[in-house]
């Protein structure tokens, strides 16, 4: 039975909604019912289902170099906000930040000698396989993500890990990530929710500690300018070994928060009076802070764009609002910095943050704001 | 679905975290991830490598500077599309002397549609038969089955991006599919060997 043109336009288009997926039920049966009658448009349809489906993608490469140059162009044009420069500075903290919201741009491919990946890839005396893997990447090359100040990020790793990183830190994790094993190594802060996968451990190297993730969801943090390295782990459960003490891992488990410090002060549950004067780095599992009223983690809060602190010193919540703002504060009276705060930023200007504050101080302050400089005086 | 495209929910997260959160790390994901597409939309139009590349930069330049209010876009990807079409054409304008806006106009040389041979499992002979019925499509046919097969846009965003009814999207469709169809059948019907065509 031959098929009128008018039925085989019907076909195509009912044909061709299918495989756009937006056939209803009735289309998908008529479809049937008119294929049935015309089994000449059976190898045809089934040779354009397969062309539908087979499909050569993006070419991510094309795209990211097409990206530096759009860079390049931007910087020529001279449109500012967005500058290449930027990628090549230095991730100091301390450094005195330009304007308010100045973003790092992201170094993928950013190929330096990573010297944990040496030390693992390379070793004392390399086995053959290891060798092998030397051969297929000659210059360790690492992937390396870095906020400044006032920015946070967030991306997933090849296996499918989300990284939420807030700002001043960085997160590197070399080339072959995902191959044999999943390491990454993190200064700064960062929530990871970890893709499962119980062949590949997946390590973070820190600093003053190293964790190795038998569960899913934490958040670790470990900034040069503090003393502290807090790690709060959220569902799962993880293991922690300490730098300086190899014998000594601490499993944590959800709602446990692991504070690894020099500063045996920070540790005190009375303020001004220090535990002990110990040499080595301190160890104390505590829980989280919950703040009930607002029903949040202070730890994790960031990740929902929410500053949160309970009980925080000022000199303390300070440092977090210079990263969390990308701006400096001076105390011109020490004293202040003692001041304690509690409470939750989610999307307020630092003027009204500081405003805030002001109205819920213990001992009354003022403060002035010079571009990206804050005092606090009395 | 073939797609290759970057799914909806990623491209609103990039979005919220570009408006609210200058990131350019989002940035650049956005930027990579439609890179391709938008390319060959404008180049397509334009004819030319170095101008569609320009013209993409351009749209993402004017995404930057505009994106404290990237928020209230609802459907970034077309918004984006339909940004490519129109700075292309501008372009246009600028080359010749007959302004156009219509898709019909464009030559559609440079229409590129990649298929992987190996996951098509054809000879090569069929692999040429197809990509000549797809060259021969008109300008409009083969830009939609592109933007519906390649770049894996539905009915109502191509019509959008185009300026056409939906209905005349569908049709454009079913009318491309049917002539690679009829091209494959001829094929198939020369093929077969004369005593088995005998077969009910």
């Amino acid at each position: 039975m031959l098929m009128g043109q008018e039925d085989k336009k019907t076909t195509w288009n009912l044909i061709a909604k299918k495989l756009m997926g937006e056939a209803s039920p009735e289309e998908l049966q008529e479809l049937e019912r008119l294929l049935k009658n015309n089994p000449d448009l059976h190898y045809p349809m089934q040779m354009i289902s397969d062309l539908w489906k087979s499909s050569a993608g993006p070419d991510k490469e094309e795209a990211e170099t097409a990206f530096s140059r759009h860079l390049d162009r931007i910087k020529e044009l001279n449109i500012e906000a967005l500058s290449s420069e930027a990628a090549a500075q230095s991730d100091d903290p301390q450094a005195p930040k330009r304007s308010g919201r100045r973003l790092i741009v992201v170094l993928a491919g950013f190929i330096i000698a990573s010297s944990i990946l040496v030390a693992i890839f390379h070793g004392n005396s390399p086995h053959p396989g290891q060798a092998l893997l030397a051969a297929s990447s000659p210059v360790a090359a690492t992937n390396e993500i870095h906020t400044t100040n006032g920015s946070r990020t967030h991306l997933t790793l090849p296996d499918g890990t989300l990284v939420w990183l807030n700002a001043g830190s960085t997160l590197s994790y070399p080339k072959n990530y995902n191959t044999t094993q999943r390491e990454v190594s993190l200064t700064g802060e960062a929530f990871f929710d970890v893709a499962h996968n119980s062949r590949k451990p997946f390590l973070i190297h820190m600093p003053r500690i190293d964790i190795r993730v038998l569960g899913t969801s934490f958040n670790v943090k470990s900034y040069p300018t503090e003393k502290a390295t807090e790690t709060t782990l959220i569902h799962g459960s993880i293991e922690v070994s300490i730098k300086d003490r190899p014998n000594k891992k601490i499993i944590l488990k959800p709602n446990e928060k692991l504070v690894v410090t020099e500063d045996e002060e920070a540790l005190s549950t009375v303020p001004g009076r220090p535990l002990t004067a110990k040499v080595e780095p301190v160890v104390v599992i505590r829980k989280p802070t919950y703040e009930r009223s607002a029903g949040v983690i202070t730890e994790t809060s960031w990740v929902d764009n929410k500053l949160a602190f309970q009980g925080e010193t000022f000199g303390d919540l300070a440092k977090q609002m210079e990263r969390w703002y990308g701006i400096t504060i001076h105390f011109t009276d020490p004293g202040q910095e003692d001041l304690r705060f509690t409470g939750i930023f989610e999307n307020e200007t630092i003027r009204q943050a500081l405003n805030d504050l002001k109205l819920t101080a213990a001992v009354n302050f003022n403060y002035s704001i010079n571009g990206n400089e804050i005092t606090i005086f009395k | 679905m073939p797609c290759h495209m970057i799914i909806a929910s990623k491209i609103k997260d990039l979005q919220l975290r570009i408006c609210r959160l200058d990131d350019q790390q989002a940035y650049k994901e956005l930027y990579t991830s439609l890179y391709s597409f938008l390319f060959g939309f404008a180049k397509t139009i334009v004819q030319s490598r170095e101008s569609a590349e320009e013209i993409v930069s351009d749209v993402f330049i004017k995404l930057w500077e505009r994106r404290r209010d990237l928020e209230k876009i609802g459907n970034l990807k077309v918004y984006l599309y339909v940004a490519t079409r129109n700075i292309a054409f501008n372009y246009l304008d600028k080359q010749k002397r007959n302004p156009t806006n219509s898709i019909d106009d464009v030559e559609g040389e440079f229409i590129s549609i990649y298929f992987d041979p190996e996951q098509l499992l054809v000879t090569a002979d069929m692999l040429a038969l197809i990509q000549k019925a797809i060259d021969q499509l008109p300008p409009k046919c083969k830009m939609i089955f592109k933007l519906t097969k390649e770049d894996g846009l539905k009915y109502r965003e191509v019509a959008e991006i185009l300026n056409l009814s939906v209905k005349t999207v569908e049709n454009q469709l079913a009318i491309a599919l049917g002539k690679i169809g009829a091209a494959v059948s001829f094929d198939i019907q020369r093929t077969i060997p004369s005593s088995l065509k005998q077969c009910p």
